[in-house]
């Protein structure tokens, strides 16, 4: 209490500023310390470009069980994933929600609109507290590592120890941009000043995807090794090592789930805020922050599914094996799980949008449309949720000839997912087209031939990406099955990019019917909120769990084999509980850091 | 606080749906045990424990029935493969360089898109690995020994 006391007083400023400034850079020294003690224990630590020149570098270590130390009888395997996990989620956050408060002060500057500005500082606030917790778990997840897997870590510090250090530069210069980013919010402000502001918020974005990419390199390393031969000895050049054949596919499709992510925790926020707000005025600016953080967080994934397939595309290329272990193996059934994730997203933010359009006068108009674009949603989440082999009962077994139905197995083929997965984006698009229209109504003499035009498109858009999924998904050679994802996914790009663009011509100097009451929302909206939040990071626990355990039993695969007790590969049950506890674990620590930025918020109100 | 039960409450309500569905309605498989490591004894065998050796690989580390399992049909039946060896590299559009059947097998594990079955890739594509970065010499050739044997024919092979 007495520090709370201590933090809720004005004239205490300089103190907590004092307190944070020396928490950041404890975990600035706590790292270095961790550094140094690694260096102390481990002989490849910080020396590989020495150990190159007199090429000493060894082969990576056999190992028994005997060599995995335990605690407790816990599971080490159990420990590290929670904790890997919690991180990730901690770090997806605090790395996203400083992209999209750049972009919000940017839109603020040229909108002239304060509301971006205010949710902007708000988040800032939120991501301060989130960015130490991130740092603390990430030490403890260090930590636990190196106590629970000292041998693979001695060997990948023999690879990597020069990206370490380069890591908490990074990570030092990201903390002192965040905080001078915050500091700055009130002092740095008009003309010159906020643009150099925002300067500092790009910088500050550099660091943080930066500080991304290096620890991508480590567990992408561990998932396609480079730099080393068959034996996992080191050829000396770090360079090999980060930028191996997974590398680039993982920084991408992370950054885009990221700005997803935080997106989605940015929306359920505001949408907590809003169920919990007394006045008017609190319902709008809550509703449009809602509304603001989910376009975001849609805009994020709609890209997300083609991030995917060029990762999936190059594991294949990496290892068909591994591929087929990914998509074709066990782990097939993951992707079933996906698709009710994914399935409950797509519908929640169109469910969203409906209820959006009740904020103003003309929605009826499109009333009509919301259940052909609700039929075609569930049609393409169950094409999605097909699997292609069936749980049968003996009896449906010999009825079938075999564990394939004969209409419903080709169902749950990639071509027949890739084409529901795209019909998907375009009426989620569709939907938000809609809600751009409806409280205006276009004035160019062109609107109807405007309006045929983009009818046009869809259809056609439509009508393309089924028979390139039929056509070269059935009746083509193996090869081209998944090579047709590429022509639908440009199909689908250019039907929304073409669309946008006579949208945005088309409703220039439009006629408003009526004012957008924000606010004016059914509380039930919120609820699609706050599930697009859950469903995200339970997707996001459980595709991490895939992409760390299609390595199998290697530790680096095929490279540095696991030979701990936890070297097997859990049922998708088992590791289905392990997300939902880690979810929510994250979920508590988050309404906690939410907490804490109510009482740096109730004590700023006056701040605009 | 109300507000916060009840938003948690609905939370714990969506996890709690994905949790039942991936236990329940998923098959409860349970994943196959990890292959015994290597590296596998291949010099002084017996035929017979020399096949072994192949089938072990087979059935672990080469993960060959993820595409070769002929319900999944995903690339060609593997029996069948090594019967029609012989026949395979007396066609016309046989484009890889083995002389026999046998050599006609390695060529498949080492280079696989020296010759690719028609309907299973284009011509100089295979959408199969070569296995000669991951196996060693004497694992390919057990390997083959093994494939021999599971098809019917005689395991013309010679332990290293």
């Amino acid at each position: 209490m007495t520090l709370f006391r201590i933090f809720n007083t004005k004239d205490n400023l300089c103190k907590r500023k004092f307190l944070r400034i020396t928490f950041a850079l404890s975990l600035f020294f706590f790292f270095g310390l961790l550094a140094s003690v690694i260096s102390s224990t481990s002989p490849g630590f910080f020396t590989s470009s020495a150990l190159a020149a007199t090429g000493e570098f060894s082969s990576a270590p056999t190992l028994v069980e005997a060599d995995y130390p335990t605690y407790f009888g816990l599971s080490s395997r159990v420990i590290v994933w929670i904790l890997a996990q919690l991180h990730l989620f901690f770090a997806a956050f605090v790395l996203a929600v400083p992209i999209f408060v750049v972009i919000l002060e940017a839109l603020g500057m040229f909108t002239k609109d304060k509301r971006y500005d205010k949710t902007a500082f708000e988040f800032l606030k939120v991501c301060l507290t989130a960015y130490s917790v991130t740092a603390f778990i990430g030490g403890l997840l260090a930590i636990s590592l190196m106590v629970l897997y000292p041998d693979l870590m001695d060997y990948l510090f023999s690879i990597f120890g020069s990206t370490i250090l380069f890591y908490a530069f990074i990570f030092f210069a990201e903390t002192a941009t965040l905080y001078i980013y915050y500091y700055g919010w009130r002092r740095m402000v008009g003309g010159k000043k906020k643009w150099l502001h925002l300067g500092v918020g790009l910088l500050l974005n550099s660091f943080g995807t930066g500080l991304m990419f290096v620890a991508n390199a480590w567990v992408t390393f561990m998932m396609s090794p480079e730099g080393v031969d068959l034996a996992g000895t080191f050829d000396g050049n770090v360079w090999h090592a980060i930028n191996n054949h997974l590398w680039n596919p993982i920084n991408l499709h992370r950054f885009i789930a990221n700005l997803a992510y935080g997106g989605s925790i940015v929306g359920a926020y505001a949408a907590y805020k809003f169920l919990g707000s007394s006045t008017d005025e609190e319902r709008g600016h809550y509703d449009w922050m809602g509304y603001t953080a989910n376009f975001i967080a849609i805009c994020a994934l709609l890209p997300l599914p083609f991030a995917g397939y060029w990762l999936t595309a190059e594991i294949y290329a990496f290892s068909q094996q591994m591929g087929i272990t990914l998509m074709g193996g066990f782990f097939a059934w993951i992707f079933i799980v996906q698709a009710v994730l994914i399935g409950a997203l797509f519908l929640a933010a169109n469910y969203y949008l409906w209820c959006a359009m009740e904020r103003s006068k003309g929605s009826e108009r499109f009333t009509p449309y919301i259940k052909y674009i609700g039929f075609v949603l569930v049609l393409a989440f169950l094409v999605w949720f097909t699997p292609h082999t069936l749980i049968q009962k003996p009896w449906e077994m010999g009825a079938n000839q075999g564990g394939y139905h004969p209409l419903l197995s080709p169902l749950g083929l990639m071509p027949a997912k890739n084409i529901a997965v795209n019909i998907m984006i375009l009426a989620t698009f569709l939907s938000f087209l809609l809600y751009r229209r409806v409280n205006i109504l276009p004035t160019v003499k062109w609107a109807k031939k405007g309006t045929s035009v983009q009818v046009a498109l869809f259809t056609a858009g439509v009508l393309n990406i089924v028979i390139l999924g039929i056509y070269y998904g059935y009746y083509t050679n193996t090869i081209y099955k998944v090579a047709s994802s590429v022509p639908q996914v440009l199909t689908t790009l250019l039907v929304i990019v073409i669309c946008m663009i006579i949208d945005v011509l088309m409703l220039r100097g439009a006629r408003p019917l009526g004012e957008l009451r924000w606010g004016k929302i059914a509380p039930r909206s919120q609820y699609a909120l706050i599930l697009i939040a859950v469903s995200f990071t339970w997707l996001m626990g459980l595709m991490g769990f895939v992409r760390s355990a299609i390595r199998q039993h290697w530790h680096v695969y095929k490279v540095m084999r696991d030979n701990s007790i936890d070297a097997f590969t859990p049922t998708i049950g088992y590791a289905s509980k392990i997300v939902s506890l880690t979810t929510i674990i994250f979920m508590l620590m988050i309404i906690g850091i939410f907490w804490l930025g109510e009482v740096r918020i109730k004590k700023d109100k006056n701040a605009f | 606080m109300k507000n916060l039960i009840k938003v948690f409450l609905f939370s714990l309500i969506m996890i709690g749906i994905f949790t039942l569905f991936s236990t329940s309605y998923i098959p409860p498989v349970v994943p196959e045990p990890p292959p015994e490591a290597r590296p596998l004894k291949v010099t002084g065998l017996t035929l017979e424990e020399f096949v072994l050796v192949g089938k072990k690989i087979f059935d672990g580390t080469g993960g060959c029935m993820l595409c070769h399992d002929p319900k999944i049909k995903r690339a060609p039946e593997i029996t069948t493969s090594v019967r029609n060896a012989a026949k395979t590299i007396e066609l016309s559009s046989y484009s890889g360089v083995a002389k026999n059947a046998e050599e006609y097998l390695i060529e498949s594990l080492v280079n696989p898109s020296a010759y690719v079955t028609p309907g299973y890739g284009v011509e100089g594509g295979s959408p199969m690995i070569g296995f000669s970065e991951s196996l060693s010499e004497a694992e390919i050739l057990a390997l083959v020994a093994y494939l021999q044997r599971l098809s019917g024919v005689e395991v013309s092979v010679k332990i290293p």
